[in-house]
């Protein structure tokens, strides 16, 4: 073979690789294609989206709020504008060291007038916590400790996890239609029913079955990270997880008791973290005060 | 010398244009920040909006040094970005013509306002008066400064 025969052949391979490759992205990505092409997309390539990671942020955020409010019909807000912004800045505070600072419509977090311990993190960055489980923190870093374990349910979309494949495949099959300025009614309502579907997927997991044992000792992982990238340190989980048992036998059939594993052994898994960290924060007793000012009453 | 040009033009162009693609980001959330550094609390460059275009010219950790479509040069987190791929059916269209999955979504496609608003239609039972109070819990940057400041936090962490 003459080097200018092989220098063809090679170059003429790049081409074809080349072509593999945006044929792939066509294949994988025909999200990215414009109205313009979508029709001549669908001609070469039947995939469209496929799970929950290809749910966009804009998508995320509607689901959210319908999550939140069928959320806020099973209990009462704690209409405290105090308590609230506290929580708020808190919350937005291990949210800006969390692996997920930036969400489409920001981080909210809200205070539910129950003494159920509880907290639930809808998609999209909405978070509740119950008077009951505030009532558990003795100071800033236990709390900072459990909204960071839900601000790691939302930046590892554990809530969009919990919508079964077969609702995504349908509605991912009626939004793959070419892009309109706005739907059609009978589309409408399909589409309508699967969201409903979906929300149902995730109420169900947040409020009655908890999600999968898997998912809850991530979030306690990463509410060690996050908290100790914010600067809190991490002891307060491990003593707020402390308090939690000694719950246990009485809250067995409610709130977190229900949806998340034994405290005990979140707790084994959180100090085996904990001892891995070189060099951990100072409780600072400028965030007890402060704590203990919000908490007044 | 003939046998070879085609393949060579070609190949050549399609292996930049993927390059390029990689090297381009648009915004995914609401609104976000150009920073003056890799961090939240460094100096505002300018405010972009979902769908904004920016090109990558660094990374550092999970921050993306960008150049933005009027030319100004800053930070941005990369949680507030996903990255715009090359599509070859608009080959030869500039990289403004192709869109992203949130492009696709804000042209009024995926679960949006129309589908909530057909959802509250179906279920008048669920009330959204909290939902939408909820939303409007926020916490400004300066809030939120000096709250970390306070509680001697973050990037202000031993400050008195």
């Amino acid at each position: 073979m003459s080097a200018r025969r092989a220098l063809a052949l090679t170059l003429s391979a790049v081409v074809v690789s080349s072509l593999v490759i945006s044929c792939s992205f066509l294949q994988d990505n025909k999200k990215y294609l414009t109205g313009d092409n979508l029709k001549k997309a669908e001609k070469v390539a039947t995939v469209v989206r496929r799970t929950f990671a290809d749910i966009t942020e804009e998508e995320e955020y509607y689901i959210g709020r319908s999550v939140s409010a069928l959320i806020l019909s099973r209990y009462k807000v704690y209409e405290n504008p105090a308590l609230n912004s506290y929580v708020n800045l808190l919350g937005n505070a291990v949210a800006a060291y969390s692996d997920r600072p930036e969400i489409y419509g920001g981080y909210h977090f809200l205070v539910l007038d129950t003494a159920e311990i509880n907290a639930l993190a809808a998609p999209g960055g909405f978070v509740f916590i119950s008077r009951g489980l505030l009532r558990e923190c003795r100071d800033e870093e236990m709390l900072a400790a459990v909204l960071a374990h839900e601000v790691g349910h939302v930046a590892s979309k554990h809530g969009l996890q919990s919508i079964q494949k077969s609702r995504l495949t349908d509605a991912f099959k009626l939004l793959g239609h070419e892009a309109v300025k706005a739907y059609a009614p009978a589309e409408l309502s399909k589409l309508t029913e699967v969201f409903e579907g979906a929300l149902g997927d995730i109420a169900g997991s947040l409020i009655e079955r908890g999600y999968d044992r898997k998912f809850e000792y991530q979030a306690d992982s990463l509410s060690v990270k996050f908290g100790l990238a914010a600067g809190y340190h991490p002891q307060g989980l491990s003593d707020f997880l402390s308090n939690l048992a000694a719950w246990e036998g009485k809250e067995k059939d409610k709130g977190w008791f229900k949806t998340h594993p034994a405290p005990k052994d979140r707790l084994a898994r959180v100090e085996k973290q904990i001892g891995g960290v070189k060099t951990l924060p100072v409780r600072d007793s400028v965030r007890l005060n402060r704590f203990k000012q919000n908490f007044k009453g | 010398m003939k046998n070879i040009k085609f393949p060579v033009i070609l190949g050549a162009a399609l292996l930049l244009a993927t390059l390029f693609g990689a090297e381009t980001f648009v915004v995914k959330v609401r609104s976000t920040t150009v920073r003056s550094g890799p961090k939240f609390f460094a100096s505002t460059v300018m405010n972009l909006k979902a769908g904004d275009g920016l090109l990558l010219l660094k990374r550092e950790a999970d921050w993306l040094q960008v150049k933005t479509s009027n030319g100004q040069v800053g930070w941005i987190h990369s949680s507030a970005v996903e990255p715009r791929k090359i599509d070859i059916l608009a080959w030869g269209k500039s990289t403004k013509n192709q869109a992203t999955a949130t492009e696709v979504a804000m042209a009024a496609k995926g679960f949006n306002k129309q589908v909530e608003d057909s959802y509250k239609a179906r279920n008048k039972n669920i009330s959204f008066v909290w939902v939408d109070k909820m939303a409007l819990l926020t916490v400004s940057r300066a809030q939120l400064e000096a709250f970390l400041k306070q509680g001697r936090l973050g990037e202000f962490r031993g400050s008195k």
